[in-house]
């Protein structure tokens, strides 16, 4: 797994869990814990300690991945402060947020409207079901290919725009344009980016949402087969439309549903690399530019901006990924 | 033997260990055509979005189809002429990177399945204390990016003289694969009532003998839905093997990826080679899917 | 239930294990597996397109026909302008596991290989066989890296060319001339625009075609010698002749083609060629692929030196170096370097490729008559080297600049360029 595609599955915890009756002698229980030590130590060592030593990199001057220059950087944080003021990191920051925001937004409603659909159609279930579920069967690499065709300036969905009357239809991600821009940089300031929507990041956008939509729906589906019959037969016998059965009761019970889609996609989105490079690269001004290819294109050049980066798409991921955990470990103490 | 009374429980293990209030009872089956208006309008709404979602598979087949035309002038036209030159291009320059994610795939998947079922049995059926901690301190290696690691990945690879083969890539892969199949087959087990372990220890039998004997002929679907969630996982890679192999040991997905890098993209035969890039998951999906989806949602069932 | 699903288990099993036993023949050795010995060569660059390929290939048969029983791994790597390549060769070079030869562009590109220590010394080859005077002076000098050489020269590629459509000129009765300048350059391109033909073709899907028409144009206002001190920090970025040389560049973007940012450099000058627009800069690697695609030169297009004061050359540098340590066949790589040193090789190469023979003696009566211009041209211009190629300086202020113009394409804030420009000169040269 484990590459920018892999969504695990909803996890943590599993609920209520039957009560142990299983012999909890010391005995088996040290042998127990000698043989999951192996994955833990071995864990340990390529997540904890790699990424410490990835931090020490962001902090070194080591700069090409030959001569290593392991002494620390003075000022302490002198690459961080560096890479703030870039304009590429600032795009790459715009660009990852702006993602994010409107993928998930695309995913998860669609997914929660899809599963709301499909759970109540008569006919064809599988079907549809399947159909939704395919794109997350694809690497983000076939995604990218097949989306950078469809959203090709001249032979893709502007010919369809150009046919409708529509003149001049936007260079997708050829575009450096950034819709509602809130600040014009004068260049020389701290703030060096048009703070906007980049047209050229939609069509991207457009391809996540398709490929992950599915399995917003996957996790949906589940949860509304898991809602109670009678809590809503009793509201439709109280009198309750479908909306209000949909508001009051549907709804809130998907919560953790919806709560385990945010938390999964936004860690896909955030570490977002193959799809981007597939489409788009860069882009024009770095209007698609994302932090995982600003890390790779400095692997050649500056071992310390890349780890850099590297830390703070890390800390953005862990931001949201920790109080998911420990949320879900906590739930299953008190189980 | 206990094994045959139980076989109904792992197929659906998330759903009947649980004994909740209000379980609903299971739908029948029906395949009838909707009866009031609305049942059409959603049915008419589901098969429209079915379609529009098949645009961009509609799209890459018709391309690749596109042969020696070349790519049509509209991404929505069927070729003229369809044949399938496009296709022996592609296989020419992805057949050796197919070979590898071959390669890559297949051991790397069976190993991290083969480890996260050990791991996933020992969490589940014999915890100790702090185990709950230090497995969610496992998970997070789950979550992170992996630009995060990579240089000293790449540092430890080259350490060990496998940066760049497919050996190293498979070490790699299993590694973080260990997260997740732990977590799936963790929750697998929490299924398989503890009843049988107990059974078999006061038959005498270890650990280890009652994994074998008991617990892995059990195993196979979680086997399965770890299996193809590794498979697709690891066959979809892409940053590993952009970074971590030489050229000779690319992974299909990277290869596929350089095809656009070249100067003019020919885009019949860059779809002719998403077609061969994505065809082993897609089957796999096809074929086994109803494993997928509980890959994806075990443990969403609260 | 369980039957049909065992079934299915089993089907995907077998099918797997069968694709593995069909394939695992076919399947590609990891780097670094083959024996050491002298019958094997593998050469990394990332010449992959039609007319580099080939050119490419004029080389593999030359080592192989000086060496009997040879057998040439062409380890090419496509994809962003040599990038991927590079990337690819980085990581292989810090594995410990190099090929035998890369392909690499002199000077500045070669000074971080020479830094880490990752490439051979070959000042001795080159004093054996008294190649630096088979060859003009800037070139010599450009192989080296204080006073060594590292690298072998195969060909010498001018960068600031000015590709031009003779028909698309003649509709809109405009002549471009070089002795006008860029003002001149500008009022012709307008002209065009005028008279309803798109002035210019660009393709920077690959930035390194814009940053090389933005260095041409700095290069013809400051002129040579400023061009040369930018680079040691005598002259900055901040000059009053590259302002307005950036200003030039935004008024020449805007008479380009709109679609630039999709199309790739070999796309700009094929349309160029077939009459979409006027002219197209690109380093003389385009007329390989423009003879290569079947274009008449002469008669679909035409070339000119780009306006200037004087007439520079903006040099880019094609050759070879090997590795300083765990070279798989040295045998196999000496003879490779040698090859490339020999005359006709070098002329053959030229003929496909585009660019002139680095080497004085090899004959240039047969190549075309833009090479024969070129040759010219470069024995009596002023020589400067490309930013655009990473060969003015180091690999660090060449991703810079690369950068601020990608930034500046999008923006259009020519201080915002000149901030970061300055602030690399200071720190990264």
């Amino acid at each position: 797994m484990t590459t920018s595609t892999a969504l695990p599955p909803a996890p943590v915890s599993p609920g209520p869990r039957p009560k142990k009756q299983v012999p909890h002698n010391v005995k088996t229980s040290r042998r127990a814990a000698w043989i999951f030590a192996p994955s833990l130590l071995v864990s340990f060592l390529f997540v904890y300690v790699f990424i410490g030593i990835t931090v020490y990199i962001s902090l070194s001057n080591w700069k090409i991945g030959t001569s290593p220059d392991l002494s620390l950087r003075q000022p302490f944080g002198g690459t961080y402060a560096e890479i703030v003021q870039e304009q590429r990191f600032q795009a790459d920051i715009r660009n990852v947020v702006i993602f994010t925001v409107i993928f998930l937004v695309l995913a998860i409603l669609g997914g929660l409207i899809a599963a709301l659909f499909i759970h109540h159609v008569s006919v064809g279930k599988g079907l549809f079901r399947t159909v939704f579920l395919l794109p997350y069967a694809l690497s983000f690499i076939v995604t990218g290919v097949a989306w950078r065709w469809i959203f090709s300036p001249s032979t893709g969905v502007n010919e369809i725009l150009r046919s409708m009357g529509i003149e001049n239809p936007p260079g997708w991600t050829t575009d450096p344009t950034i819709l509602g821009a809130l600040n014009s940089p004068s260049g020389t300031d701290f703030l060096k980016v048009q703070f906007g929507i980049p047209v050229a990041l939609l069509p991207i956008i457009f391809a996540a949402a398709w490929q992950l939509v599915g399995f917003a729906m996957a996790m949906y589906l589940a949860g509304l087969a898991s809602i109670p019959e009678e809590h809503l037969e009793a509201a439709s016998v109280d009198g309750a439309n479908i909306w209000q059965r949909l508001r009051h009761i549907v709804l809130p019970q998907l919560w953790p549903s919806t709560i385990t889609c945010f938390v999964l996609l936004l860690h896909v989105a955030l570490k977002i690399f193959d799809l981007v490079v597939a489409m788009s690269g860069s882009g024009p001004g770095f209007v698609t530019d994302v932090p995982g290819i600003y890390i790779y294109n400095y692997l050649t050049s500056r071992y310390d901006k890349a780890s850099a980066m590297a830390i703070i798409l890390l800390l953005l991921t862990l931001a949201v990924i920790v109080p998911y955990l420990i949320r879900g470990y906590r739930k299953e103490r008190k189980a | 033997m206990a094994v045959e009374t139980l076989e109904a429980t792992p197929t659906q293990p998330v759903r009947t260990a649980r004994r909740r209030p209000g379980k609903p009872a299971p739908k029948p089956r029906s395949w009838s055509l909707p009866k009031t208006l609305g049942g059409w309008i959603v049915l008419a709404v589901c098969a429209v979005a079915t379609l529009g979602m098949l645009v961009p598979v509609y799209v890459i087949i018709t391309t690749a189809l596109s042969g020696s035309t070349g790519a049509p002038n509209f991404f929505l036209a069927f070729p003229d002429a369809p044949s399938l030159d496009a296709f022996k291009g592609a296989w020419t320059k992805l057949h050796g990177s197919l070979a590898n994610s071959l390669q890559i795939t297949i051991p790397a998947a069976l190993i991290s399945c083969l480890l996260g079922s050990i791991n996933g049995y020992v969490l589940s059926k014999f915890p100790f204390r702090g185990s709950n901690a230090l497995f969610t301190v496992l998970l997070v290696g789950m979550f992170i990016p992996f630009q995060a690691v990579i240089i000293p990945v790449f540092q430890f690879l080259n350490m060990l003289h496998l940066q760049g083969s497919i050996i190293g890539l498979i070490l790699v892969h299993i590694i973080y694969g260990i997260p997740i199949t732990t977590l799936i087959f963790r929750n697998y087990y929490e299924g398989i009532p503890s009843a049988i372990i107990e059974a078999a220890s006061i038959d005498g039998a270890g650990i280890w003998k009652t994994y074998a004997r008991v617990m892995l002929p059990l195993s196979v679907p979680g086997f399965v839905v770890a299996g193809i969630f590794q498979c697709t996982n690891i066959w979809n890679d892409f940053l590993f093997g952009f970074i971590l192999a030489s050229p000779a040991a690319w992974p299909a997905t990277v290869t596929l990826n350089n095809l656009i890098g070249t100067t003019t993209v020919d885009y019949s035969e860059l779809m002719a080679g998403a077609v061969l890039v994505a065809a082993p998951t897609v089957l796999l999906y096809l074929v086994l899917g109803r494993f997928f989806v509980s890959g994806l949602t075990a443990g969403a069932v609260k | 239930m369980r039957a049909p699903n065992k079934l299915k288990i089993s089907l995907a099993v077998t099918a797997a294990a069968s694709l593995i036993a069909v394939t695992g023949c076919s399947a590609n050795q990891p780097a670094g597996s083959s024996a050491g010995g002298s019958d094997k060569l593998e050469i990394t660059s990332w010449w992959t397109s039609g007319s580099e390929a080939d050119a490419l290939n004029v080389l593999i048969d030359g080592v192989k026909a000086s060496k009997a029983g040879l057998a040439v791994d062409n380890a090419a790597v496509s994809g962003g302008g040599g990038s991927n390549a590079r990337q690819a060769l980085a990581a292989r070079l810090q594995a410990g596991s190099p090929p035998d030869a890369w392909q690499v562009h002199p000077a500045g590109q070669l000074k971080s290989y020479v830094d880490g220590g990752q490439v051979a010394d070959l000042t001795e080859l080159w004093t054996q066989n008294d190649w630096a005077s088979q060859m003009p002076k800037d070139v010599a000098e450009a192989q080296q890296v204080n006073g060594k050489y590292y690298t072998v020269p195969i060909g010498v590629h001018r960068g600031n060319v000015l590709w031009t459509n003779p028909a698309v000129l003649a509709k809109a009765n405009v002549k471009i001339d070089p002795a006008g300048g860029v003002d001149g350059l500008i009022s012709s391109l307008k002209q065009v625009q005028a008279a309803g033909a798109t002035p210019v073709c660009l393709g920077d899907k690959d930035i390194f075609a814009s940053s090389q028409l933005l260095e041409s144009i700095i290069m013809s206002r400051a002129g040579a010698d400023n061009w040369k001190k930018l680079f040691s920090n005598e002259y900055s970025f901040d000059a009053p002749e590259v302002k307005q040389a950036l200003e030039d560049y935004k008024t020449i973007l805007s008479l380009a083609n709109k679609d630039h940012s999709a199309i790739t450099w070999d796309e700009a000058s094929k349309k160029m060629a077939n009459g979409a627009c006027a002219v197209n800069l690109m380093g003389d690697w385009a007329y390989g692929e423009l003879v290569n695609a079947k274009k008449k030169p002469g008669t679909d297009f035409t070339w000119v030196t780009f306006p200037g004061k004087e007439d520079i050359f903006d040099y880019v540098g094609d050759g070879f170096s090997i590795p300083a340590n765990n070279i798989p066949h040295a045998e196999a790589a000496n003879a490779w370097l040698k090859t490339l040193m020999d005359p006709k090789v070098q002329t053959d190469f030229a003929a496909k490729k585009g660019s002139i023979p680095a080497v004085k003696s090899a004959d240039i009566s047969g190549l075309s008559k833009y090479q024969q211009e070129a040759a010219k041209s470069f024995a009596s211009a002023k020589v400067v080297s490309s930013l655009a190629h990473a060969q003015a300086a180091g690999a660090e202020f060449a991703q810079t600049y690369a950068d601020a113009v990608s930034t500046f394409n999008g923006s259009g804030n020519a201080d915002a360029f000149i901030a970061s420009m300055t602030a690399a000169q200071k720190t990264q040269l």
